[in-house]
């Protein structure tokens, strides 16, 4: 027989049974791991978009720029004011929301992934078409 | 010298099944003590005040329909973006992304009311006015 001694983590002395995995947690953990991963390529997309539009917009402005200088128009700079926040927020909103949503209920944890998507959708076009418009030739 | 210790008295289990007299304090018709008013609530948490809870109902109500404009204005903004043909995958992802941004004050409301608790008002408040500032349809205000 082993005595059972009151420890940081188990103040009561009741260690886990035979250091045996409660598998109810186990599912949790699963459960919460799969939903993180489905999200999280979600958000990859988000982040694809935003390379595939920095790289159009990029390619434009080295074509556009050479033209406009010969017809004597101000360079257009590349707006990186709005595209590095677009490049950066898939990833800040996903690392918020886990954050967030990581010692919830799995209920919980999906809902405030869905808010960090919508958030990023719509700060997404907001700054694309901010982009645009910096980019625009008048 | 034996001091007089009360009897226990012994449950009597007849008394279960009897109504009670006008004594027993839960009979219906038994005189009732007032109760006293308890000044410490659990937790330290303030009574509830039925005016701030009217003026809070107010705020929601305020920030609900700012939210319901910015959903409009979403709508009307997200018509004027067009989608570059990049497969239907990335078309389907676009229309959901269109989706959920004009969705999205909306989804911010109720997900605000019901992931911050009711006796963090202060704490809803600020997470609704996040929402107002970020989620607000620049492209529309903005005129892009």
């Amino acid at each position: 027989m082993t005595d059972h001694h009151p420890t940081a983590d188990h103040p009561s002395g009741d260690l886990p049974s035979g250091g045996r995995a409660d598998p109810g947690r186990n599912l949790g953990i699963i459960v919460r791991g799969i939903i993180a991963v489905l999200f999280a390529l979600l958000f990859a997309f988000y982040f694809y978009e935003s390379v595939s539009q920095t790289l159009q917009l990029s390619s434009y402005l080295s074509t556009q720029n050479p033209l406009l200088k010969k017809v004597g128009h101000p360079h257009i700079a590349f707006p990186w004011i709005a595209i590095a926040p677009f490049l950066l927020l898939p990833f800040v909103t996903y690392g918020l929301a886990y954050l967030i949503g990581r010692r919830r209920t799995a209920l919980v944890s999906i809902a405030i992934f869905v808010m960090a998507l919508a958030v990023l959708s719509a700060t997404s076009l907001t700054l694309e078409s901010i982009a645009s418009q910096l980019t625009r030739i008048v | 010298m034996a001091r007089d210790t009360p009897a226990v008295e012994e449950p009597d289990d007849d008394e279960a099944l009897s109504w009670g007299t006008e004594r027993d304090t839960t009979h219906i018709e038994a005189p009732v003590d007032e109760l006293e008013p308890e000044d410490d609530e659990p937790d330290g948490q303030q009574p509830e005040d039925p005016a701030g809870n009217s003026t809070l109902l107010v705020i929601y109500g305020v920030f609900a329909g700012v939210f319901l404009v910015y959903a409009v204005g979403w709508i009307i903004a997200v018509q004027s973006i067009s989608i570059v043909d990049a497969g239907p995958l990335a078309l389907i992802l676009d229309r959901f992304a269109q989706f959920l941004a004009f969705l999205s004050p909306v989804i911010w409301f109720f997900g605000v009311l019901l992931l911050v608790p009711n006796t963090r008002a202060r704490a809803r408040i600020l997470w609704l006015l996040l929402g107002v500032v970020t989620l607000a349809p620049w492209p529309f205000i903005l005129g892009y």
